[in-house]
C-alpha cells in the first residue's frame, strides 16, 4: 500500500449487478497502467469510482496516504487526480485557450468578490494564468489553435486539448477513459505523444483503452477486467500469454492476427 | 478576412497578444457616462428626467440577472423578489422603526445578499427550467408574505412615505439629484460586473453554465458558483429595489410584482442576452417604448409587443448586439488602422470568433 493511488478492494453495484467488484490495484508514480477488458467489464465506472461521480459501494479510495472515499469530484481534482471523457467535452461557449485557463483557474485565489475589490490583483491572476495557458498549448504543439472553438478541431486534436486541460490542474495522476476510440493511424501515433507529454511532466497515466496492440507496445503494466472482477495484471507479455485473458478477451481479437 | 500582423510577420507568434473571447472591454463605460449627461443636457422636463432615472434603476436590476441568467446559465424568476426583499427591509426600518437611511440600507442589502446566497445553495440541483420554477415559487412566496403580514408590510397599499435623503441640506432624492445617484450607482454597478467578467469568474460561470460536470472534474466547485452567481444578483437586485422604493417614496406589492422579474427578461432579450450592454439598451428600449407609444392610444400595446417580436426575429443578439456589428462594420472601413484598434469592441461579451488569419508555422 505504498503506491500513489490505491484502490482497496472496491465494489459498486448496480440493483443487483456488481459493475465493479472488490478490485484493488495500485498505480505508482509516473508510470504509465493500461486498464482493458471487454465492453461492459467495469472501466469506466472503476474511473468514476476513483472521482466518485458514482460512489463506492464498498472500499476505499487512497491516494497520496489520504483516504479520499467520498469526496466532492472537485476535491478530488484539486488532490491531484485528473481525468479526461471518452466523448470530449469542451467548453463551448470558451475557445481553446479559455478552455485551458479554466483549468488552471483551479489554483486561483480570485473569487467574486475579490475580483471587484482588488481589480488589479485580478488582472494580473488573469494574465499569468493566460501566460501560463499558452506555455502549456505551445508546448503540446496546440499553440497554432489557442483561439480557435474548440468544437471545429477535429476528433484527435479535440482529445489532445482534453489530455491538456486535465493536465493543467496539476495532477499527480491523469485517467484516459478511452482516448483512442475512433481515431486511426497518424492519431494513434499522436495519442501516444500526448500521453509521454503526460508522463515527461511525471505525472502517471491510467488508461482505458481497446486498441490492444497500442496498449501492447506502450504501456508499462496492463490491468484486465472482466465483468467487473480483475482477471490478470501485469507487464504485457505477461499478460499477453496469460491463459485467462486470452479466453475473456484478447483469444478472439488482437492475438489472432498477431 | 482581415489581415493581421502576425499572419505576415512570421517572428511574432500567433495571436497570443489578442485578448481573450470573455474578457469584455472597459472602454465603453465612458460612452455611458457621456450619454447619461447628454441626456439630462437635452431632456430637461421632469417626466424625462424621472424617464432617465427609472431606466437606471432597471438597468441595476437587469445586471444583476444578466450575470446570473446569461452568463451564469440559471434562469432565475427572483430578481425582483430581491428588489422587494430590500426595498422593504429600506421601508420598515426607516418608516416603522425611525432607522437611518444608511443603516436601513446596509442590512437591507445584506439580507438580500444572504437569502440570495441561500437561494442559491437550496436550487442549486436545478437546471433551466426547473430553476426557472424554482425561483418563480421563491418570488411567489416573498410577493405572499409581503401581502399578508400587513402590520408589517402594510398588506396591498403598501408603505408610503419612504423618508427623502438628505446629505446636509441637499436632497439627494429629489427628481433631478436623483437621477444623478441612480445612474452613479448604475454605472459602478455596470464597473463591477464588467470587473466580474473580465476576471477569472467569467471563464467559471461560462463553463457552469456549458458543462458544470466538466468544470467539476477541472476542480471547480459548481455549488460555489451557483451560490455566488446568485449572491451577485442579489446584491444588484437588492440596490436596485431600494432605489426603486426612493424614487417612488412608498414600496408596495406591485413595485416588486412577479411582472418586474420577466420584464427584466424581456429587457434582456431585447437588449442582447450575450453582452452586460444588454441591460442599460434593453432597459432603455423597454421603458422608454411605452411612453413613445402613448401618442398611439388603443393600439399601443399592440404595436409594443410587435416591436418586441420584430426585434427578436430580426436582432437575435439584441440592441447590444446591432451596436457590436456597426462598430466591426466601421472598423473594417478603416483598414489600415484596424489591428491598432483590436481590443475594444463595443459591447461584446459574446464570443463572436475571430476569423482565423491564415497562421501556418
Amino acid at each position: 500500500m505504498s503506491a500513489l493511488l490505491n484502490l482497496d478492494a472496491v465494489t459498486r453495484r448496480f440493483g443487483g449487478v456488481a459493475a465493479v467488484n472488490r478490485v484493488s490495484l495500485g498505480v505508482e508514480h509516473g508510470e504509465l497502467l493500461a486498464i482493458i477488458g471487454p465492453n461492459g467489464a467495469g472501466k469506466t465506472t472503476l474511473f468514476n469510482i476513483i472521482c466518485n461521480l458514482t460512489p463506492a459501494s464498498e472500499g476505499r479510495v487512497l491516494f497520496a496516504g489520504k483516504d479520499i472515499t467520498g469526496w466532492a469530484p472537485h476535491r478530488v481534482v484539486r488532490a491531484g487526480i485528473a481525468r479526461t471523457f471518452q466523448t470530449p467535452r469542451p467548453f463551448t461557449g470558451l475557445n481553446v485557450l479559455e478552455n485551458v485557463m479554466v483549468a488552471l483557474d483551479s489554483m486561483s485565489d480570485v473569487t467574486l468578490a475579490s475580483a471587484v475589490l482588488r481589480p488589479i490583483h485580478a488582472r494580473r491572476d488573469n494574465a499569468r494564468t493566460e501566460r501560463k495557458a499558452w506555455d502549456l498549448l505551445e508546448a503540446a504543439n496546440l499553440g497554432e489553435h489557442a483561439q480557435r472553438q474548440p468544437q471545429s478541431l477535429p476528433l484527435g486534436l479535440q482529445r489532445k486539448l482534453e489530455v491538456v486541460r486535465a493536465l493543467a490542474t496539476g495532477p499527480k495522476v491523469l485517467l484516459l477513459d478511452e482516448p483512442g476510440a475512433g481515431l486511426g493511424g497518424s492519431e494513434l501515433d499522436a495519442l501516444v505523444e500526448t500521453i509521454r507529454f503526460a508522463l515527461d511532466r511525471d505525472v502517471a497515466v491510467v488508461w482505458i483503452e481497446h486498441q490492444l496492440d497500442l496498449v501492447m507496445r506502450t504501456a508499462g503494466r496492463v490491468h484486465v477486467l472482466d465483468r467487473g472482477s480483475t482477471i490478470c495484471e501485469g507487464p504485457p507479455s505477461l499478460v499477453q500469454s496469460d491463459e485467462r485473458v486470452r479466453v475473456a478477451y484478447i483469444g478472439r481479437r488482437a492475438l489472432a492476427a498477431s | 478576412m482581415r489581415l493581421r500582423l502576425d499572419a505576415i510577420n512570421p517572428f511574432i507568434r500567433p495571436n497570443r497578444a489578442a485578448a481573450g473571447t470573455t474578457s469584455p472591454s472597459l472602454a465603453p463605460l465612458a460612452l455611458l457616462v457621456l450619454a447619461v449627461v447628454a441626456f439630462r443636457m437635452f431632456f430637461a422636463s421632469s417626466a424625462e428626467v424621472s424617464l432617465g432615472t427609472t431606466v437606471g434603476i432597471y438597468t441595476v436590476l437587469a445586471l444583476g440577472l444578466s450575470v446570473v441568467a446569461s452568463f451564469g446559465g440559471q434562469l432565475s424568476l427572483a430578481q425582483g423578489a430581491f428588489g422587494a426583499i430590500a426595498g422593504y427591509t429600506f421601508a420598515i426600518l426607516t418608516v416603522r422603526y425611525r432607522w437611518p437611511s444608511p443603516a436601513a440600507i446596509t442590512l437591507g442589502l445584506v439580507l438580500t445578499t444572504a437569502v440570495a446566497w441561500a437561494l442559491g445553495h437550496f436550487l442549486q440541483r436545478l437546471r433551466a427550467f426547473y430553476m426557472a420554477m424554482g425561483t418563480l415559487a421563491f418570488a411567489e412566496i416573498v410577493t405572499v408574505l409581503i401581502t399578508s403580514q400587513t402590520s408589517l408590510t402594510g398588506g396591498f397599499s403598501g408603505i408610503p412615505g419612504v423618508p427623502l435623503w438628505r446629505i446636509g441640506d441637499v436632497d439627494i432624492s429629489s427628481l433631478r439629484n436623483l437621477y444623478w445617484v441612480v445612474w452613479a450607482v448604475a454605472a459602478l454597478s455596470m464597473l463591477a460586473a464588467l470587473l466580474v467578467l473580465r476576471s477569472r469568474a467569467g471563464r467559471e460561470l461560462n463553463a457552469l453554465k456549458t458543462d458544470p460536470l466538466a468544470a467539476s472534474l477541472l476542480g471547480h466547485d459548481p455549488a460555489y458558483w451557483k451560490r455566488g452567481a446568485f449572491a451577485l444578483s442579489g446584491v444588484y437586485g437588492g440596490v436596485g429595489g431600494v432605489l426603486l422604493a426612493v424614487s417612488t417614496t412608498a414600496v408596495t406589492p406591485d413595485l416588486y410584482s412577479n411582472d418586474l422579474g420577466i420584464l427584466l427578461f424581456v429587457m434582456l432579450v431585447v437588449g442582447g442576452w450575450y453582452s452586460l450592454w444588454g441591460a442599460p439598451l434593453g432597459a432603455l428600449v423597454v421603458t422608454g417604448l411605452p411612453i413613445w407609444l402613448q401618442a398611439y392610444q388603443g393600439y399601443a400595446d399592440l404595436i409594443y409587443t410587435l416591436l418586441v417580436l420584430l426585434v427578436l426575429v430580426v436582432l437575435p443578439r439584441g440592441v447590444a448586439g446591432l451596436a457590436a456589428d456597426v462598430v466591426q462594420a466601421a472598423r473594417q472601413l478603416l483598414p489600415a488602422r484596424s489591428n491598432a484598434w483590436q481590443p475594444s469592441s463595443a459591447g461584446a461579451v459574446e464570443a463572436e470568433p475571430e476569423p482565423m488569419a491564415g497562421t501556418t508555422r
